[in-house]
């Protein structure tokens, strides 16, 4: 049974685009205070501007595509995450290996009713980007449920 | 118990570790000299910063005290922060002894501490040239104790320890001397030391320079290039000499569980590590020595037991003739195979991937360089061309050869071997399935299609991750390792 993540997590999506976005804008409008102030280049806004517009819009593009091609699915042996349509990627981490179950709920994520969930091995970390609250609570306890049974057996 | 204080022969030692990581503030300290000549003021920048190395390792000195009981190692240390470590004997991930030659006829050396614990430094510990009775010590509580490990599922009976080994091997005079004189390490020696004459090009008054530059105008070519072969002799040398030294005696046994390596001329280097704890064995060769049919062996470990060295890989043996090396390797840890009978190659018409990717990715990196020489030095396009043309067929060869080189097998329901070739390099695999941390399958739409697929295995090395990625398999084997994989 694979799981799609919550729509909400295209709006989180976006506010941090959004975010990204006013970074950018705060960079151009430095470099057009320098410009007045010390006269630097005009080019310099117009660069932050463009690459701020690519970064914003690319970002915005592609959220519908990550949003329809990520999956997770958790059995009593692995949690399995799959992304990506043109470029697909399976991961699958054994339940046994799994040393930390992580929930973080930012402002944007907490806005939405969502909480993400980092699932850590020895050697690595896997984010579910975002879960709905009582979901991410369930979902870490049957992970730790599951890797103590798998290390009892072990 | 009280806690013991270290002896007072290890204050040189630690004078020493101070000055390796604080001898750029004696550079800093003394650089007016190049540009004044000599001045008081140099000679007291440099007093000044002895002066506080030295005070340093003194204060380190006394404060730092150890405690050796039943339970843990227990180190007490810090002046203004006091720091009180504790480390479980089953929490040693491996031991290594250091003793330098000035060290042996006190019968003293050093310990190093270290655990798999994710924190680096602080979960480790060195005690400075404390005697070797110390050593002893903490290795008996470790192998009498019971191990808690939670990855071994197999149980392991605790055997008395014998001072008869269950396997043995010593370098030859032969095979040290091929190791030495088949390292790259020269490469990196002539790296430093052209760092070396940059930063003089910085010191350096010009006039100096300039003058050098006219006499050098005046040499015939010859000399220049006799020059120029002596600089790479010297560099060879360095490298041949310092490997020589350092993998002297090469020594590895192993006694119940346990494997210990022991090397070194000047500094004896003995480092210990409980089979159970290796997390893959990597047998990796330059491809000089693929040409020549060697291969190195070393384990990944989740410590830094070779710290010092700047790499977190035990050498378990350093050269061996490629075909014998796992038939060795079997004889000190028993799950690795002694041959791959289910080996799946990259098939061969995929071969081209390689070729293309390789070829594709050197030839951006030659345009760039080639558009940036072409704008500022015109009169160089040309060389630089030939020389990037050359460069691009190398690379597609090399591609090829890692193409060759790539394949997985599994072994049985527990072990699992990889090959692959990267930069220069190519490198085996044997790692058993408990200990990969996880596994991924990645797949372009085009290589759908063609049923083709990545395989990536992430284990741990030092405090991070080693991916270990075989690229173009068949899609269907791929799967097929998945499923050996994720099977309960």
């Amino acid at each position: 049974m694979q799981t799609q993540l919550p729509a909400q997590i295209k709006t989180v999506w976006r506010l941090r685009a959004l975010i990204d976005g006013l970074l950018w804008v705060i960079l151009a409008v430095g470099f057009f205070v320098a410009h007045i102030l010390w006269s630097w280049p005009w080019w310099l806004i117009a660069i932050a501007l463009g690459l701020g517009v690519l970064h914003v819009g690319s970002h915005l593009i592609l959220i519908p595509y990550r949003y329809a091609f990520w999956r997770y699915q958790i059995s009593s042996d692995d949690v399995v995450l799959q992304s990506g349509f043109i470029f697909r990627k399976t991961e699958a981490i054994p339940i046994a290996r799994i040393q930390n179950v992580t929930l973080e709920q930012g402002p944007l994520l907490r806005g939405q009713h969502l909480q993400s969930v980092k699932v850590q091995t020895a050697a690595t970390t896997h984010e579910i980007a975002g879960v709905e609250e009582a979901v991410a609570d369930a979902l870490r306890e049957q992970i730790m449920q599951l890797a103590k049974e798998a290390r009892d057996d072990a | 118990m009280t806690p013991k204080r270290l002896p007072l022969l290890a204050l040189p030692v630690m004078i020493g570790q101070e000055f390796k990581s604080w001898w750029y503030l004696l550079i800093v300290a003394g650089s007016s000299i190049f540009k004044q000549g000599f001045n008081w003021w140099a000679v007291l920048g440099i007093a000044a910063a002895l002066l506080f190395i030295i005070g340093l390792a003194a204060v380190r000195y006394w404060r730092f005290s150890y405690l050796i009981d039943d339970q843990a190692v227990t180190i007490n240390s810090g002046l203004f922060v006091k720091k009180v470590r504790h480390i479980p004997y089953p929490n040693i991930q491996t031991l290594s002894h250091q003793q330098w030659f000035f060290l042996q006829p006190f019968g003293l050396e050093t310990l190093n501490i270290e655990t798999s614990s994710k924190d680096g430094k602080e979960g480790a510990g060195t005690l400075f040239a404390v005697s070797t009775s110390v050593g002893q010590e903490i290795e008996a509580h470790r192998h009498h104790q019971p191990v808690l490990t939670t990855e071994a599922s197999e149980t392991e009976p605790q055997e008395p320890t014998t001072p008869t080994f269950d396997a043995k091997y010593q370098i030859s005079a032969r095979d040290l001397n091929l190791y030495a004189a088949t390292s790259m390490g020269f490469l990196a020696i002539l790296a430093a030391l052209g760092w070396l004459w940059n930063k003089l090009d910085d010191v350096i008054p010009k006039t100096w320079q300039e003058n050098a530059f006219d006499q050098l105008a005046h040499l015939a070519v010859f000399v220049l290039v006799f020059f120029i072969i002596l600089f790479l002799a010297v560099a060879v040398l360095i490298s041949y000499l310092n490997l020589l030294q350092r993998y002297y005696h090469f020594t590895l046994t192993k006694q119940a569980h346990t494997l210990t390596a022991t090397r070194g001329f000047f500094k004896r280097l003995e480092v210990s590590v409980r089979i159970s704890r290796i997390q893959a064995v990597r047998m990796r060769q330059s491809l000089l020595r693929h040409w020549l049919h060697l291969t190195t062996i070393q384990a990944l470990l989740a410590s830094n037991a070779a710290d010092e060295e700047k790499d977190n890989d035990l050498v378990l043996l350093p050269v061996i003739k490629a075909d014998l090396a796992l038939s060795m390797m079997h004889n000190f840890i028993d799950w690795v195979p002694t041959t791959t009978p289910e080996f799946t190659p990259v098939s061969k018409a995929n071969h081209w991937y390689f070729v293309r990717n390789w070829a594709l990715w050197n030839l951006g990196l030659v345009a760039i360089i080639a558009l940036v020489v072409g704008h500022f030095w015109r009169q160089w396009l040309l060389w630089t061309l030939i020389v990037g043309v050359l460069w691009v067929l190398i690379q597609s060869f090399q591609g090829l050869s890692a193409a060759r080189f790539t394949g997985v097998a599994i072994i049985d329901a527990h072990t699992l071997l990889i090959r692959n070739g990267s930069l220069w390099h190519q490198t085996q695999y044997v790692v058993r399935r408990q200990n990969i941390q996880a596994m991924s399958l990645k797949q372009s739409i085009w290589m759908t299609r063609k049923h083709v697929a990545h395989l990536v295995l992430s284990i741990r090395r030092g405090d991070g991750n080693e991916p270990v990625e075989a690229r173009y398999l068949e899609a269907e084997s791929v799967e097929k390792i998945m499923t050996w994989y994720r099977r309960h």
